[in-house]
């Protein structure tokens, strides 16, 4: 069955069960693999995108569910040649050790710098709790996310 | 209070047995379809909790008289517990319309109690996620 989804800002069309969750089409079809198969129940966040401007688990997620809707994946932030803001941020901070996880951490801190755009320490905690990391990168990736902003912030203020 | 914590807890909900959700492709209503697709692998899984889902037979909120209580935690989950081994469930908020949580919800209070259809469920849901917005969880 075909359908069309919507994956940073281009109308792709793919040719899958309905019920298939959202994760392996974008890797295995749409050939987009920044998110992550990790535990399969939404339960460790590694392959976090964002939909409509909410962190969503796409490994749970059937593509039934979204037609009309704006999917993003980390490959719709920037590119390695121009990366944005928030990749930059991860970068210059150099968090990441295995990696596995933050393609997840930058979607959501992604979806969280979308609704709040100068986060406390504790508003990046609380949003970024669903997603695991089995390395310890937390404290990089708390500072990556304020630095983020910090760029964000600055690039704004730049093109006024 | 003691009528709500009766209503709650008094004894097992009406224990219904159920047959495992099982959707052809192509077949089955949306409530069964999604339900199949991104529910059934926790709670009709093999893993007891709190690896597991519950077994939504046993569930207060599906066999209770208002929907509130399921609609309030599909979309919200459960958050995980600070520093001691508990269950969760992942958040769907993002991901589901209220069209299609009244269409899930509907399904599982008649596959899984034996109770009625909740007659106020389209009704109650957009109020509810809203309310659901404000408080800030999920």
């Amino acid at each position: 069955m075909s359908l069309t989804l919507n994956v940073n800002g281009t109308d792709r069309e793919v040719s899958a069960d309905p019920q298939t969750p959202l994760l392996y089409v974008l890797r295995n079809d749409l050939r987009l693999n920044a998110a992550k198969f990790g535990c399969g129940l939404g339960q460790c966040g590694s392959c976090t995108v964002v939909i409509d401007g909410k962190a969503v688990t796409s490994c749970t997620l059937p593509i039934m569910l979204l037609k009309g809707r704006r999917i993003t994946t980390l490959e719709g932030l920037g590119s390695p040649q121009r990366p944005a803001p928030l990749q930059q941020a991860f970068i210059d901070m150099q968090a990441a050790q295995c990696g596995y996880c933050i393609a997840g951490m930058m979607m959501r801190a992604h979806a969280l710098l979308m609704s709040v755009a100068d986060p406390s320490d504790a508003e990046i905690r609380a949003a970024l709790e669903p997603n695991l990391c089995r390395c310890g990168t937390h404290m990089r990736i708390i500072a990556a996310v304020r630095r983020a902003s910090r760029l964000a912030h600055k690039s704004r203020e730049d093109a006024r | 209070m003691s009528v709500y914590i009766q209503s709650n807890m008094a004894g097992h909900p009406g224990l219904k047995r159920y047959a495992r959700t099982e959707v052809r492709p192509g077949e089955g209503g949306i409530g069964a379809r999604l339900f199949a697709a991104s529910r059934a692998s926790c709670h009709e899984g093999s893993a007891a909790l709190p690896f597991g889902g519950m077994d939504l037979a046993l569930s207060s909120a599906l066999n209770a008289p208002e929907p509130r209580n399921m609609i309030l935690v599909t979309p919200a989950g459960v958050p995980a517990a600070d520093g001691r081994p508990a269950g969760m469930m992942p958040s769907f908020d993002g991901a589901i319309s209220n069209e299609d949580l009244a269409a899930l919800l509907q399904y599982l209070r008649a596959h899984f109690s034996d109770k009625a259809p909740w007659s106020s469920l389209g009704g109650s849901i957009p109020a509810a996620r809203r309310e659901l917005q404000k408080t800030g969880q999920p």
